[in-house]
């Protein structure tokens, strides 16, 4: 039986995002590989062992929650795309929120997830051409980008990036930021009253919040019409 | 042993194949971007809203982007061009990858300093900066689908319980950035609401002025320069 245009798009999504994630890793791995092998300088992997535990580990409890939270925003092939490019929080998550509150699409649907792709694939080309002309305009660049009088300006972008995505996400309806409320409240308290790591208040605001937005739902779906 | 970094760090070689990982890269997200634009015309999009999207997918972009090349800029005579260029392009990001540089050098005993450690030393910050950068790949490979696969899942058998934890998440996740970014101290805070009062002001303001639909469309530039104007004139 032929798949339908939905099930055969995210057919091709993961079977393309495994398959692209996996070389691109491989070839990530290449890097200092061929480093190695042509200045024959290899560092003793059991000395290093402890060092790549710290760097994976430090992440670690990051992965999970953001892979289950941004999920239903941004799809898998977004996901794909920003695990291999990286600053998934301060990039990838921002843009695909401001392009679907602009274009007033619902988070979770289709819609939403190839509106993501687009997005986020313009934000990881923008990324890689600045970082490109980075390399020959870094001698004029870095007086400019690292003066005093702009230091403050770069080192709080994504407080200023994320005070007007927050306000124009929970402000859209009232049911929004009901359901942002508690979710707030409970962050704020893990983060100010515990040493809990950050990732996991994460999840238990996750939960409250989707516990919210469900019940809120079925409250609904219950009333007569 | 006695080799310097700097002696290896901007070979010619490097820089060859740097470009051909971040020429793969930017194929990928080209591949998958062709590929959503025909599958958003077959849902129904326009061409114009499409266009929208990626205007600002660049535009929000811009600004958050800085920081990296400026951390890029500063790495470049610690660590040559060629491998801050591949981690902060890839995978990395600007506070990890430093860390990440740091941890690897001094696993061999020496310091992260400008002409101050060996080849040896930074060959073995490569390796940790890889293999830090590949484990979330690794998972995202191993992990995606499943989770995908239980939302899809639940999708089949009532579509609105999807929607309504789509939102429960982007809730949850705002709460998150509000606290991580906005609340966790004074500066950061006092950044945050600057931006999100310009946001609010700008929402006021379109909501008066409905026909002025450019201000729906550069709110959040605009509220994310007000918070930078305010963190250069009040911190």
């Amino acid at each position: 039986m032929p798949l339908q245009p939905r099930e055969e798009f995210n057919r091709w999504i993961h079977s393309f995002g495994v398959t692209s994630n996996a070389v691109l890793c491989a070839m990530m791995i290449g890097f200092p590989l061929a480093v190695s092998a042509y200045y024959n300088l290899w560092p003793s992997f059991k000395t290093l062992l402890p060092s790549f535990a710290t760097v994976v580990l430090i992440l670690a409890p990051y992965w999970p929650a953001e892979l289950i939270s941004y999920m239903p925003v941004m799809g898998p092939g977004s996901l794909y795309m920003s695990y291999i490019t990286g600053n998934v929080t301060n990039l990838r998550m921002p843009v695909t929120i401001g392009t679907i509150n602009i274009l007033g699409i619902k988070p979770g649907t289709d819609e939403c997830h190839v509106m993501s792709l687009i997005a986020c694939g313009a934000s990881v080309i923008t990324s890689t051409v600045i970082l490109a002309l980075g390399i020959f305009a870094a001698m004029v660049l870095a007086p400019v980008l690292q003066s005093p009088a702009l230091k403050p300006a770069f080192d709080y972008v994504v407080p200023a990036l994320f005070g007007g995505l927050v306000a124009q996400t929970i402000l859209k309806s009232k049911k929004d930021f009901v359901v942002y409320i508690p979710a707030l409240a409970v962050n704020l308290i893990f983060c100010y009253f515990t040493k809990i790591n950050g990732a996991y208040y994460m999840l238990i605001g996750l939960v409250l919040a989707v516990a919210f937005s469900v019940a809120e739902y079925k409250k609904h779906k219950k009333q007569p019409e | 042993m006695d080799v310097k970094y700097a002696e290896i760090a901007n070979s010619l070689w490097m820089y060859a194949f740097v470009t051909v990982i971040i020429v793969c890269v930017t194929a990928q997200s080209l591949i998958f971007m062709s590929r959503a634009w025909s599958r958003a015309r077959d849902l129904g999009l326009t061409d114009e809203q499409i266009k929208k999207g990626l205007v600002t997918g660049v535009s929000i972009s811009i600004m958050p982007t800085l920081p990296v090349l400026i951390v890029f800029i500063s790495l470049i005579p610690l660590m040559g061009v060629p491998l801050p260029w591949l981690r902060l392009t890839v995978i990395g990001s600007a506070m990890y990858e430093t860390f990440a540089a740091s941890v690897g050098v001094k696993a061999v005993g020496e310091e992260l300093a400008v002409n101050g450690y060996s080849a040896y030393a930074w060959t073995s910050a490569a390796w940790t900066m890889a293999v830090g950068g590949c484990a979330c790949v690794i998972w995202s490979i191993f992990a995606t689908k499943p989770i995908a696969t239980i939302y899809d899942r639940v999708a089949k058998f009532d579509v609105g319980l999807v929607l309504a934890v789509g939102t429960g998440c982007l809730a949850a996740v705002m709460a998150n950035v509000s606290t991580s970014y906005g609340f966790s101290n004074r500066s950061r805070c006092v950044v945050f609401m600057a931006s999100f009062a310009a946001s609010v002001a700008i929402m006021q303001l379109h909501k008066k002025l409905p026909q002025q639909r450019w201000l729906t469309d550069f709110n959040m530039a605009i509220s994310m320069i007000v918070g930078m104007i305010i963190a250069c004139v009040a911190l």
